[in-house]
């Protein structure tokens, strides 16, 4: 861990409990953790711990319960859903397992779709859109959509869209779930690569050869944090 | 700016792919929307033409002249006449007119005829038959043609002498003129009128067509001629009269009217309190008639086009709720990539707008086709009755925006983590 490194997140005993009826179930319990400026992270737990919640709450897809969660200097935890929607849309790129590319768009416009939130010209998005493509070398592929592509070129679309409003960080929820592992290994790759470029990266895994690769280990287990080294 | 163009753009295509997935459905959604508009903007097209001729008939008209007839004047646009029921209306007479024009000191032109609208008699010269119906077949004494109009190109008008000696002389429509004396002038010429043979002494000026009658395809012969040879015989019995009146000026027409009303209650005897057993009818009546005529019809057409697009309207909501549904998934996943809720909102009202609107173009188009089509038909001139394309859209835009609002706010409000696990 290099404690030195600008802190990014900083989430403080934060709980989120579902309250289901009769039972109330704590999926996160008072979990305390920072992350900074280029970590490569991955979280760590069998289903059911808490790590999608804590996903979420990282991914500003949800709010914690009780706690404090600062992206930057901004106090998520008080947020209203459309602050949330902007943070989602200038500071975080998703990848997610099932990809969750519009099935209706081609690889191109499905990269433009967060600079639509962002009120970009058309033509930057194209511009954007066109070098996030780029990165992920499927510059021949932008016209074609979704179906027409391998999943390890889905996956790369969706890293694609997740770069491509150079978002602070890259939550990725168990990036190589759907993939062979010729095209998992590619993808890891990749991320080693925008790792060293720079880039901060989550990645919420269940995979032992795939946690290795991160820098950093992150264990959760009934809503607690088991280890983190 | 930027973003709401975005939305535009976007939901554009969204439709337009949408549209190419579910073809039948859509077709089927517009189907209520097109139905509606286009039956308004059909009848509406039809209207306005109308409205047109109407408005160069009553340029044509003089605002000075009124009728005395038996029958209600516009009654065949609305069928029998109730309030009379089954009371026996007397049929006006040749006394009755000759003791009018004796007593009325208002009336400048008065002339009394007799028309059939359209006539089968057969009219022919030699062995030359008119092929098509005559449009208009009347008796008359003289002041016809000026009280309606119609200039004489050559020859003279029906005169008092014609009147008392029951002469067979006819004027002649341009059009008979031109379908059975296509090289020569029919003045002086003879023409049978089912076989009767009558001397043409007048050509009238081409006066075209009217609410889609050839006004040239015309006869006209002396009044007392008509009873004479036509009158008892054939066509509904005994001839009953319409009476012309013209009164000096619009200025004095009401007390012409007035006078003339009296003066013929008088010599029908009806008591003071009884009701006219006769109708009275301005030019200015007649065209107020049809106006209240057409905005009935605007307000029937209104409500059954109302009640469509009210039930299209609901199909709206219902293809929006059923794509909102469809696309749960496709929610999440625009959320999470940072859409609003505004966003997502616009993106479905935008979306339901559209396929209103798109439902209505196909209607206008439809609508348009159709009311000039059948205006074709009618031998009007085809229009477009701008103002009502213009309302048009501007219902299905509000019937997207009303319809399409619960489905966008739905749509809206739903949560990005469980909507992306949606399948």
């Amino acid at each position: 861990m290099a404690k030195s490194k600008k802190e990014i997140i900083s989430i403080q005993s934060v709980s989120k409990i579902y309250n289901l009826g009769e039972t109330v179930v704590k999926a996160l319990d008072n979990v305390s953790l920072s992350i900074y400026d280029n970590d490569y992270i991955s979280i760590m737990g069998p289903s059911g711990s808490g790590k999608s919640t804590l996903m979420n709450i990282i991914g500003c897809l949800d709010v914690p319960t009780k706690g404090k969660y600062k992206f930057k200097d901004e106090l998520i935890s008080e947020m209203d859903d459309n602050q949330l929607a902007n943070i989602r849309n200038e500071k975080i790129g998703f990848v997610f397992q099932t990809f969750n590319l519009l099935p209706k768009l081609n690889a191109m416009q499905n990269v433009e779709v967060p600079l639509i939130y962002s009120s970009l010209g058309r033509k930057e998005r194209i511009e954007r859109a066109e070098e996030a493509l780029h990165i992920v070398g499927l510059q021949d592929r932008m016209t074609h959509k979704p179906n027409e592509l391998s999943g390890g070129q889905r996956q790369r679309v969706a890293i694609a869209r997740a770069l491509v409003n150079k978002p602070s960080i890259i939550l990725a929820d168990e990036p190589t779930g759907n993939l062979d592992s010729k095209s998992g290994n590619e993808i890891l790759k990749f991320f080693a690569k925008l790792h060293k470029d720079g880039n901060t990266i989550i990645m919420v895994t269940h995979e032992e050869s795939v946690a290795k690769l991160s820098k950093r280990r992150i264990d959760i287990f009934d809503g607690k944090i088991a280890r983190d080294e | 700016m930027n973003r709401i163009i975005n939305y535009l753009v976007d939901a554009i295509g969204g439709v337009l792919f949408y549209f190419g997935q579910t073809k039948l459905r859509t077709a089927l959604t517009l189907m209520g929307i097109t139905v509606g508009v286009s039956s308004i903007i059909a009848i509406m097209t039809v209207l306005e033409t109308f409205e047109q001729s109407t408005e160069s008939l009553v340029a044509d008209m003089k605002t000075n002249i009124f009728y005395i007839t038996k029958d209600n004047p516009v009654q065949v646009q609305f069928g029998n006449d109730a309030g009379w029921g089954k009371r026996k209306i007397p049929r006006i007479t040749w006394d009755e007119y000759e003791q009018l024009k004796r007593n009325l000191t208002l009336v400048t032109n008065m002339a009394a005829t007799t028309t059939e609208e359209p006539s089968d008699r057969t009219i022919s010269v030699g062995k030359e038959e008119l092929k098509s119906r005559l449009s208009s077949f009347w008796g008359s004494d003289g002041d016809v043609l000026s009280v309606s109009k119609y200039d004489i190109l050559d020859g003279r008008n029906i005169q008092d002498v014609d009147i008392e000696n029951a002469s067979r002389v006819a004027i002649v429509g341009y059009y008979i003129k031109e379908q059975l004396f296509p090289y020569s002038n029919p003045v002086g010429q003879n023409i049978e009128i089912d076989n009767i043979p009558f001397e043409i002494i007048a050509l009238t000026e081409p006066k075209g067509e009217l609410l889609g009658q050839n006004m040239d395809s015309m006869i006209g012969i002396p009044i007392s001629t008509y009873l004479k040879y036509y009158g008892g015989k054939g066509w509904r019995g005994r001839p009953d009269l319409q009476l012309i009146l013209e009164a000096e000026s619009m200025d004095t027409l009401e007390d012409a009217t007035d006078e003339a009303i009296g003066v013929f209650r008088a010599i029908r005897k009806i008591p003071p309190g009884e009701p006219n057993n006769f109708y009275i009818a301005t030019n200015d009546q007649l065209m107020d008639t049809f106006g209240s005529f057409t905005s009935s019809i605007k307000i029937f057409v209104g409500l059954v086009a109302g009640i469509s697009l009210i039930v299209a309207g609901i199909g709206i909501a219902n293809i929006m709720l059923v794509s909102l549904t469809e696309r749960i998934k496709e929610i999440g996943i625009r959320k999470a990539l940072g859409a609003r809720r505004v966003d997502i909102f616009l993106q479905f009202l935008i979306e339901a707008i559209l396929i209103s609107i798109l439902g209505g173009i196909v209607g206008i188009i439809l609508g348009l086709s159709f009311g000039n089509v059948v205006a074709t038909f009618l031998e009007q001139n085809p229009v477009i009755p701008y103002e009502w394309v213009f309302y048009s859209l501007q219902i299905c835009a509000s019937m997207g925006i009303i319809f399409g609002l619960y489905p966008a706010i739905k749509a809206s409000k739903l949560n990005p983590i469980d909507s992306m696990r949606y399948d």
